[in-house]
Formats: C-alpha cells, sequence, structure tokens
C-alpha cells in the first residue's frame, strides 16, 4: 500500500511540473505592481486602526469593495492630493502627471493600465462626500463598459478582471445610496438608474464571435439587469433596496455551507471541459501536423507529431457534436 | 521563522517602509508565480499579487497580520483571493489562438500540447477541494516542507497529511480518467 502511495505521489508531482514553468513575468507590469504598493503603503498607514472592524461587520458589498478599493477615513483634502502628487513624482518621475494623464485611455494588457486604475482608486479615495464618490464609481464602471467596447472593436480577448471591477464598481456606488438618508437616496438611485440603462444599452450593442467573449458580456449584460432591477425596486421602495442587499448579504453569508454543493456542480463541469478540451487538442493536432503520404503507417517515428494521432482523426470528428456546446 | 524575518516583520508592523518594500521584493515574485501556475493568465496573476498585499497591509494596519510565518500567512492570502475568483469564474476554456502557434520559437505543435496539457492539471486542480488543491500546490510546486504548509493553512500537520493523501487519490483518478477518456477516443 505504502508502495502504490509511493507510486501515486512520483506520478502526481510529475504530472504537476509542467505548472511550474512560468512565463517570465511583464517586467513593466511588476513594476506598476510594486509602484502600487508603496503609494498603498503611503495610504494605508495614514488611516484610522478602526478600518478592519468596519469591514469585518460589513456586508458581501463591502467584501467585494474592499478587494477592490481601500477605504480611509478622510483626511483634509489639501494633504491627501499633496500626497498623491508626490507619490505620482516619486514613483512615476518628472513625467508622472504625463504617465498617469497617459494611461487614461489605456486597455487591459497595456502596461499603463494599472496606473489608471491606480488613479481611480486614489481618486475615489480623495473624494469627501458619497454624492461624488457614487459619480465617480459610476465614470469608472462607464470606463469598464467602454473598454469593454474597444476590445470588442479590436477583436481582442476580454479580461475577466475588468467585468468583474465594473460590477464592484456598480456595487459600491448602489452601497453608498443605499446609506443615504431617504431623498438624497432617492435622488441618487435616479441616477445610478439613468447610467446604468444607458451602459446596459452599450452592452447590447457588444457581440463577439469568440464564445468566451460572447459569455462574459453576456454575464455583464445580466449583471447590470440585475441591479438596475435592483435599484428600480429601491425607488418604488427605499426599505426594499436595504432588505435586498441585506438578504444578498445573508446569501453571501451562506456562502460556505453551499460550498460543497457548488464544488460538486463544478466539478462536473470541469469534467466535461476537460474532456472538450481533450478534443480540441486532439483537433489542433489535425490542424499542426503536416499531411503525411497515405503509405505512412500510422504512429511511425518518421510521422513526428502525429504519428500517435493518425487513429485519432475519429475523435476529432466525433467531438465535432460537443464542439458547439456551451459549458456554461 | 527566523530572527531577521521577525525583525523583518516587526518593522512592517510599524508600517516602515524599508521593511514592507523589502517584503514585498521577496515574496511578491513568488506569489506571482504561484497565482499564475493556478490561473494561467498574467493579468489575473498580478491582480492577486496586488490584492494580496493590500490586503497584508489593511490587516497590519487594523492590528493583525501573520503571527509568525510570513510566507505561508501571504500565500494563504492570495490562496483565499484565487478560491473566490474560482467560484464567481467559470473554467477558462483553451483557445485555439494563433499566439499559441506562434509562441516561442520552439516547435508550434509542442508549444500547443503543453498549454493543453497545463489547462488540463489546472482543471483537475480545480475539481479538488480548497484546501486539498493548496496542500498540493504548497507540497509539490512551491515545495513547501509538510510544517510550512500546516502553517499556510493553518491546520495541525495531520490534517495536511490527510488532506494530501485524498488530494493525491482524487487528483490521480481525474488525471487518468481524462487520459483515458482521450485514449479511448485515439482508439475509435
Amino acid at each position: 500500500m505504502r508502495k502504490l502511495n509511493t507510486i501515486t505521489e512520483n506520478e502526481i508531482k510529475r504530472r504537476l511540473e509542467i505548472l511550474k514553468e512560468v512565463p517570465e513575468r511583464n517586467p513593466h507590469a511588476a513594476s506598476s505592481g510594486r509602484a502600487r504598493f508603496l503609494a498603498q503603503i503611503e495610504e494605508i498607514s495614514k488611516q484610522a486602526v478602526s478600518l478592519q472592524g468596519k469591514q469585518r461587520h460589513s456586508g458581501w458589498v463591502e467584501k467585494i469593495r474592499s478587494n477592490f478599493i481601500q477605504r480611509k477615513e478622510r483626511l483634509p483634502m489639501l494633504a491627501q492630493l499633496l500626497s498623491v502628487i508626490l507619490i505620482l513624482s516619486a514613483l512615476l518621475g518628472g513625467g508622472g502627471a504625463a504617465t498617469v494623464y497617459a494611461s487614461q485611455s489605456s486597455l487591459p494588457g497595456n502596461w499603463l493600465y494599472p496606473v489608471k486604475i491606480w488613479s481611480e482608486d486614489m481618486r475615489s479615495d480623495l473624494a469627501d462626500s458619497p454624492d461624488t464618490q457614487i459619480e465617480l464609481q459610476l465614470q469608472f464602471a462607464e470606463r469598464r463598459v467602454e473598454e469593454l467596447a474597444e476590445l470588442v472593436g479590436k477583436g481582442q480577448p476580454l479580461p475577466e478582471i475588468v467585468a468583474l471591477r465594473l460590477e464592484s464598481q456598480v456595487n459600491h456606488a448602489l452601497q453608498l445610496a443605499a446609506g443615504l438618508q431617504a431623498a438624497q437616496m432617492s435622488e441618487e438611485l435616479s441616477q445610478i438608474r439613468q447610467r446604468l440603462m444607458t451602459q446596459l444599452q452599450v452592452m447590447e450593442q457588444l457581440h463577439s464571435s469568440d464564445p468566451q467573449a460572447e459569455a462574459l458580456l453576456t454575464r455583464t449584460r445580466q449583471m447590470l439587469q440585475t441591479r438596475l432591477r435592483l435599484v428600480e425596486e429601491g425607488i418604488q421602495s427605499p426599505n426594499s433596496l436595504h432588505q435586498q442587499l441585506k438578504s444578498q448579504d445573508q446569501s453571501q453569508q451562506n456562502q460556505d455551507q453551499l460550498q460543497q454543493q457548488d464544488r460538486d456542480r463544478l466539478q462536473q463541469q470541469d469534467q466535461e471541459r476537460l474532456q472538450q478540451q481533450d478534443q480540441q487538442r486532439d483537433q489542433l493536432r489535425q490542424q499542426t501536423c503536416t499531411p503525411q503520404p497515405q503509405n505512412t503507417p500510422a504512429g511511425s517515428p518518421q510521422n513526428g507529431c502525429c504519428g500517435s494521432d493518425a487513429g485519432n482523426h475519429g475523435n476529432g470528428q466525433g467531438a465535432g457534436g460537443n464542439q458547439g456546446g456551451k459549458g456554461k | 521563522m527566523g530572527t531577521q524575518e521577525d525583525e523583518l516583520l516587526h518593522a512592517a508592523r510599524q508600517f516602515d517602509r524599508q521593511a514592507l518594500t523589502e517584503i514585498y521584493d521577496r515574496y511578491s515574485t513568488a506569489l506571482y508565480a504561484y497565482a499564475m501556475r493556478l490561473l494561467g493568465n498574467p493579468e489575473l496573476a498580478e491582480e492577486c499579487v496586488a490584492d494580496t498585499f493590500q490586503r497584508f497591509l489593511l490587516a497590519l494596519r487594523a492590528g493583525g497580520g501573520p503571527d509568525g510565518y510570513l510566507k505561508a500567512y501571504l500565500y494563504r492570502i492570495a490562496h483565499n483571493w484565487i478560491t473566490d475568483l474560482y467560484r464567481r469564474q467559470p473554467f477558462p476554456t483553451v483557445e485555439l489562438s494563433e499566439n499559441m502557434m506562434t509562441d516561442g520559437n520552439a516547435n508550434p505543435e509542442s508549444a500547443a500540447e503543453t498549454r493543453f496539457e497545463q489547462q488540463r492539471v489546472r482543471a483537475a486542480l480545480r475539481c479538488l477541494t480548497a484546501e486539498q488543491r493548496q496542500v498540493l500546490v504548497l507540497r509539490f510546486l512551491e515545495n513547501l516542507s509538510i510544517e510550512e504548509t500546516a502553517l499556510a493553512i493553518n491546520k495541525p500537520e495531520s490534517a495536511v497529511k490527510s488532506l494530501q493523501h485524498r488530494a493525491l487519490a482524487t487528483l490521480h483518478r481525474l488525471l487518468t480518467d481524462s487520459e483515458r477518456k482521450n485514449k479511448g477516443y485515439a482508439q475509435a
């Protein structure tokens, strides 16, 4: 039994080896990440110590928000502004402001994009009133939609992180609105509804031939529709929004209990995808291999990459029925 | 944990910029590699590293943070980040892109094979429970000892051994099943 375990362990170690080799890290992305961290040291060192308690007792939106946006108690505006200018100048050299400006039109994948995100976080932190913060979150959410539109237009892959940020920013705006007095809340919700409708209209125009990109676009549209419904219910009845947020919060808390069910479901889906990927690989082999003379025996050494695949052609064809199926 | 790391962590708790920068420089590359191995996506891996260190700073500011072993603590944050992402994001498919065919100067067919195999192993890892996955990755990809892994996942060493045993068996079964099906297609 022990011997069997050793064999299994060695076999798994061997199979995992393939993940050990990691492509070289993009130096621009690495230095942007480091700059962001150094800026966060300055920012967070000024925060009041009560922050963690606030986060611990807050709900799902706060959890999402804390993943992306740092919160802190407000310092005087001038001091914050000076610190931002100093940090930008120190980190990005004499052309810091120009770099930040240039980054504003960058797209995901560009080395300036992290600077764009970072500058958004900084602007959000500088905002000293909820309505300004809501406005900023909506502006940033619109930027995410524009980025998706531009990427779709260029036929480039759509990074999941853009959709996650969009969701986070919409959630943040909603949470901020929910914390306002009834009259102001209603006003802000109307504003949010208008902006979400515009975002949704743009998203409805976006389509991609890449199934993965299309799936992300569909999920994003669904997310916006859900939030729009939430806002409309909130306008009708402010208490309803509180309750919805509360119930979603409760649902988030129950997520751990449902984790096992999710895992089973994901396991089944992933196994199906594994199978699909096997089939894709067979197809790729067929596409990449030079056609061999008909008299070349299958599996012969000179057959190169196709050698062991001569019998796989049936697989590639047989897999066709599954290729069009969407995983999720 | 060595005395040097004790001192580093002590300084970090005081928000000493030099100490925090040293921690970042010491561990960010390893954390990036860890995230890349599980996610296979450079942008998400960078985001994981950024959020890991942000959470670390916030924890320190709130008087929390690692009790002892810093490296294990950072891996734990990164692992939680990746697990959260897994819950929210469907499993990515392998795109048959032209990049796959032209990446590097090696045999493109071989490069494509490698990517497929990497995705297959990642997918199998994703089928494990979060703890099983973490134990396997830390033990066999990050080369942490049983003791270090126990610290990283906040469980006793006996639990790590047990999780490792179950994870090995499950992963072996998943990969074998997948290969068996593949061979079945090949023979069909």
